[in-house]
């Protein structure tokens, strides 16, 4: 549905977005995940048509962005880091407005707008001026604006910025939701919302791309052996000692309270240690397997060489 | 058609829901009326001046009477009051147009909109122009009063409108091309006074110049022609000149905004 190649903007001498791929399938929630100043906001405004890009090009369904970038933006829907709203307009009336400049035809508007305004959770600020409302509902209005016309792409740019905890939720499902019928691209800093929305994550740093995949996968990737926390009853070196000796066990290390055993990748010693400590008497308290959080993978891929 | 219509509606609704239209058509009627009714004193001292003079040397006074023609005491000065004060007003109201759009980030909005450049620019273009035309026919007041008690040549009256006209469209057009090379209002506004005031004060330059660069740069000049229309002089060659003029602008306002997109 969405395919980058090569694509490269520079600022000067700094080189913003450098020569990056890849590709978004149709109905799939692709997540943008990088640190400030990594070359996201640059790269979507390059896929959305705002910005040319200097090398490199954007196919979206089907249209070059440069060669026609007409049809590319009727089948798109964005929502730019400030939403792009008219303090001066109600709610509804600037929906309306929105479906005007993307061409929706005169009878489907008042549908499109309730449904946006539904979908958004605007309906009752419908006739609210967008100037006196909060900052979470001018976030909303945003998005209400990037989906009013039922756009087969949506490129969002950190979409729950501003929002309460509820609203985050919300707004979270809601962008699930469209996943399938709608391929999303979507920026954050947030990294459970990765986790939680996207089907598949692009890590970007200093302009390149530093990762493209699954959250499993690139945990699994970044994983170098596996790890479990151990909670006993007893402890002493005897028994850190005894759970070294086992097959497969690389270390064991004391943190607080617990024991942090680590293993060799792709073996999985739970069974073993949970039949060593019974047989011992030692008290099994607590036993668990490490995961790598997103954070983890994101703090590796963009901090590590 | 229909996105040209909704740009020209937003941005018509944003100046009739700000002051900013009203403060700026009723500040230039009030000033406009003003010099109007100075206009009217003027005229009136010079009729009792010539009553006077009448009764001294009767018949021979007559020829006074040429010289106290109404379009030429009160039309075309009121006229030429106009166009100075829409120089000073007419930026006001052009300045905003790309200007503020940059700045709210809503820019973002209109430029990834399946929307055509020239559909943008004409839809701003417009909107300026219904509010320039608003202003304007509030002035319909002053030839009313004088059809009303004088008997004016109409024919002059029309082309000083023209005249205004055009020349209203191509300060808007000049103060458009500010705003789009900016993104803020006040540095818009600067480069649109500068601008007007060069293309207007650039007649002075014409007329120590020697043979052929005074007619060039009197041709040059924003106001000769327009000063030609108020006097009741149509001519194609200032016609042409502030529709080119219009245009250049224009054209301006679209590579910027089309080079825009190479950069931030």
């Amino acid at each position: 549905m969405i395919q980058v190649r090569g694509l490269t903007k520079y600022y000067g001498d700094r080189t913003a977005v450098d020569h990056i791929d890849f590709h978004v399938k149709e109905g799939e929630i692709l997540g943008f995940l990088g640190p400030n100043g990594a070359g996201k906001t640059t790269t979507m405004r390059m896929i959305t048509g705002f910005l040319s890009p200097d090398e490199g090009e954007v196919v979206v369904c089907g249209y070059s962005v440069v060669k026609n970038p007409y049809d590319v933006k009727k089948n798109l829907g964005y929502l730019p880091e400030t939403p792009p709203i008219y303090e001066e307009y109600l709610v509804a009336p600037y929906l309306e407005h929105i479906c005007r400049l993307k061409g929706v035809p005169k009878k489907q508007r008042k549908g499109a707008v309730d449904v946006a305004l539904q979908k958004t959770g605007l309906t009752h600020v419908r006739n609210r001026l967008i100037g006196n409302l909060s900052r979470g509902y001018k976030q909303r209005v945003g998005l209400a604006q990037a989906l009013v016309h039922d756009p087969k792409v949506l490129i969002l740019d950190e979409p729950t910025v501003g929002l309460d905890p509820n609203q985050i939720r919300e707004i979270r499902e809601l962008i699930k939701g469209l996943g399938g019928s709608h391929t999303v691209i979507l920026s954050t800093h947030i990294l459970p919302e990765v986790s939680v929305v996207c089907d598949r994550i692009v890590i970007i740093n200093e302009g390149k791309i530093a990762a493209v995949d699954t959250y499993e996968n690139l945990s699994a990737t970044l994983r170098k052996s596996e790890s479990i926390e151990l909670l006993l009853k007893k402890k002493d070196d005897g028994v850190k000692n005894k759970i070294g000796e086992l097959k497969g066990v690389k270390s064991v290390q004391e943190k607080n309270e617990y024991l942090i055993i680590e293993s060799e990748l792709n073996t999985d010693i739970r069974e073993n240690v949970a039949k060593l400590v019974v047989e011992s008497g030692w008290g099994l308290l607590e036993m668990k397997p490490i995961h790598l959080s997103l954070e983890d993978v994101f703090v590796k891929l963009t901090l590590e060489e | 058609m229909g996105r040209l219509w909704a740009v020209y509606l937003r941005e018509l609704k944003s100046f009739f829901v700000s002051p900013l239209a009203y403060v700026v058509i009723g500040a230039f009627s009030a000033i406009t009326g003003y010099s109007f009714w100075n206009q009217i004193q003027d005229y009136q001292v010079a009729m009792l001046r010539f009553y006077q003079a009448q009764q001294f040397y009767g018949a021979q006074a007559g020829d006074l009477l040429e010289q106290l023609n109404i379009n030429r005491m009160i039309i075309q000065p009121t006229f030429g009051g106009m166009g100075f004060f829409l120089l000073l007003f007419a930026p006001f109201i052009s300045i905003k147009l790309i200007a503020e759009e940059k700045k709210s980030k809503t820019i973002e909005l209109l430029i990834t909109s399946p929307i055509k450049l020239y559909e943008i620019i004409l839809g701003k273009y417009s909107a300026v122009l219904t509010v320039f035309f608003v202003m304007l026919a509030l002035s319909f007041v002053f030839p009313f009063f004088i059809i009303l008690y004088g008997a004016p040549d109409m024919a002059p009256i029309f082309s000083a409108y023209l005249g205004i006209s055009l020349l209203g469209a191509s300060f808007l057009a000049w103060g458009f091309f500010a705003s789009s090379i900016t993104q803020s209002p006040i540095v818009a506004g600067v480069i649109s006074y500068a601008g007007l005031f060069a293309f207007w004060l650039i007649e002075w330059t014409g007329r120590f110049l020697g043979e052929p660069w005074n007619d060039i740069v009197s041709y040059l000049s924003i106001i000769s022609h327009w000063l030609n229309m108020i006097t009741g002089l149509i001519d194609t060659r200032d016609i042409v000149y502030y529709v080119s003029f219009i245009f250049m602008c224009l054209f301006f306002v679209y590579r910027v905004l089309r080079s825009q997109s190479w950069r931030t």
